[in-house]
């Protein structure tokens, strides 16, 4: 038997403190699985709908993470301010060991080193949760707290998180629907609650002309009875949801699911000489959107900690400091973290056309070059595909040996630039019309249902 | 691992049945979004067990504890 890695074994405490749920012994029924997955989906939308006790807000300043909450669904001053950024992180980083070789070898296959890995995984994301909790009290997020209130803030902080933790581990041993990972999910959710709000919310607020409906369709209904005119001036009211935000998101919704749609398949036979019905085949798609959001998501990554540094060294005043970014009220307004901001609606674009060229040109480069790069970083090459492929015994459909790699090799890295390009010109599109919950949200949440909609047609 | 884990998967039930014991349940769970990518490799841990039900019924707790602080908060500075 191969010896798994002297590191890895460090990990067996932590295997044994750390509570997980039982894997599910035989294939749970479908209602029985959509109901745990609604049940996780829904506490983790009441958590990140309740306030977190003991803040001090004084002031309304503006929110320096804007850009990364949808994708790491989390809502500011509530119970999921972390969102799922501590369990990405942590899978992250103990991906990037195992690959990296620094754990020793890990090989995947033995199921004591996969224990292994997923305590160190679990423990790792409750310490990211616990540091970035006391980082945000630290640096002020909640205004001036008590040394108590703090406590308790970060308290709250971390038991939200390792709520997650446990509600991702029990969607993931077999409990949840099959087609989505629970942390899109999780994001997915999110932004579909805040669409479904900016159309239904039924708190009405106090503007000019009188009480308003938040939600635009209600508001609408509302208002119609009171004459056409009045009609069209709710459709287009600026301060509140209004029709071209819900328009824009239904546009990007529906581009993203046709997107995801695109694909070339590539039909494989099996040889290991099945008795039956004739050669069974199943079909290998290889998807324009190869790499699916993930260029996004990571560009999104590499900008927020462009921000966090530059924002850091804006208090040092030197020259790499300036070229970094120069803020203005957590607004970034020179340097590279300004272009790499988007602009903000079409005056501004109007005001410096040099912005929205640069912006768009680096999402689409980084866009193009991040999703090349995963594709290599996250196993889904040409070769370890065909590897993969003739793991289960499958071949190409009429063909010879090599021919399932020269195929792979011609479509799969094109598929991943084109892939990359399409989502971030996709964003580029939901940023600028105003659709609700950001680019990188409604791609997130198209992706993620259309997979869960496309699996439940597959299985059951 | 293969883009979303779910295309050899496909195909006839016995195909499926032996794929997925090749793999692991969370490599054909993988759909679109951030962890589709990272294959995290959740099998039994050595750690204590719980059932899901546990983990939900402590979430649940938990609201409760926080709104009960909130509710209790508001009454107590009233009183003040």
């Amino acid at each position: 038997m191969v010896r798994s890695s002297q590191a890895l074994q460090l990990f067996r405490l932590v295997a044994a403190l750390m509570p997980s749920v039982r894997r599910a012994d035989r294939t749970i029924q479908f209602r029985q699985r959509a109901l745990y997955t609604g049940l996780s989906v829904s506490v983790f939308l009441v958590c990140s709908h309740l306030p977190l006790y003991g803040t001090n807000f004084t002031s309304t300043a503006a929110d320096p993470l804007y850009y990364v909450r949808t994708i790491l669904a989390s809502s500011r001053g509530t119970l999921m301010e972390l969102g799922v950024a501590p369990i990405v992180t942590a899978g992250t980083v103990m991906q990037l060991l195992a690959g990296s070789g620094l754990l020793g070898r890990v090989d995947q296959s033995v199921r004591e080193d996969r224990e292994l890995m997923d305590a160190g995984r679990k423990a790792l994301a409750l310490a990211i949760a616990v540091g970035e909790a006391a980082a945000h009290v630290a640096l002020g997020a909640y205004g001036a707290v008590g040394p108590f209130n703090s406590a308790l803030i970060v308290l709250q902080l971390v038991s939200a998180s390792a709520i997650v933790v446990f509600i991702e581990d029990l969607l993931e041993k077999g409990y949840g629907l099959r087609g989505a990972s629970a942390v899109s999910l999780l994001a997915a959710t999110s932004t579909c609650g805040k669409v479904m709000w900016h159309a239904f919310s039924p708190v009405t607020i106090n503007t000019g002309r009188g009480p308003e409906f938040e939600g635009l369709v209600l508001a609408a209904v509302h208002r119609a009875f009171l004459g056409a005119d009045k009609l069209v001036a709710t459709l287009l009211r600026q301060h509140l949801p209004n029709m071209t935000q819900l328009l824009a998101t239904g546009v990007v919704m529906l581009t993203a699911v046709f997107l995801e749609g695109l694909r070339v398949p590539l039909p494989l036979r099996h040889t290991d000489g099945r008795r039956g019905r004739g050669t069974t085949t199943t079909i290998f798609p290889i998807k324009l959107l190869y790499t699916s959001t993930m260029p996004v998501v990571l560009h999104s990554a590499v900008v927020s900690f462009l921000y966090m540094v530059s924002q850091l060294l804006h208090r040092g005043q030197f020259l790499g400091a300036r070229l970094l970014g120069t803020w203005k009220d957590a607004v970034p307004v020179g340097g590279l973290a300004y272009y790499v901001t988007p602009p903000a609606g079409l005056a501004h674009v109007a005001a410096d056309p040099a912005h929205a060229v640069v912006y768009v040109l680096l999402l689409l480069a980084s866009c193009a070059m991040l999703s090349r790069a995963w594709v290599e970083a996250s196993g889904s090459s040409a070769k370890d595909v065909v590897r993969q492929i003739a793991d289960q015994r499958l071949a190409v459909q009429g063909g010879r040996e090599g021919d399932v790699y020269s195929k792979l090799k011609r479509y799969i890295p094109t598929a991943a630039l084109l892939g990359g390009l399409c989502v971030g010109g996709l964003t580029i599109l939901a940023d600028t019309t105003g659709a609700i919950g950001s680019g990188t949200g409604i791609l997130l949440a198209a992706t993620t249902v259309y997979n869960l909609v496309d699996n439940f047609k597959k299985q059951d | 691992m293969v883009a979303n884990g779910d295309a050899p998967a496909r195909g006839t039930a016995a195909a499926a049945a032996s794929l997925r014991r090749r793999r692991t349940t969370s490599g054909a769970a993988a759909g679109g979004g951030a962890s589709s990518m990272l294959q995290f490799y959740t099998d039994e841990a050595a750690g204590r067990k719980m059932s899901p039900n546990t983990v939900l019924i402590m979430s649940i707790g938990f609201i409760a504890v926080v709104a009960m602080l909130h509710v209790f908060g508001k009454l107590y500075r009233t009183a003040n």
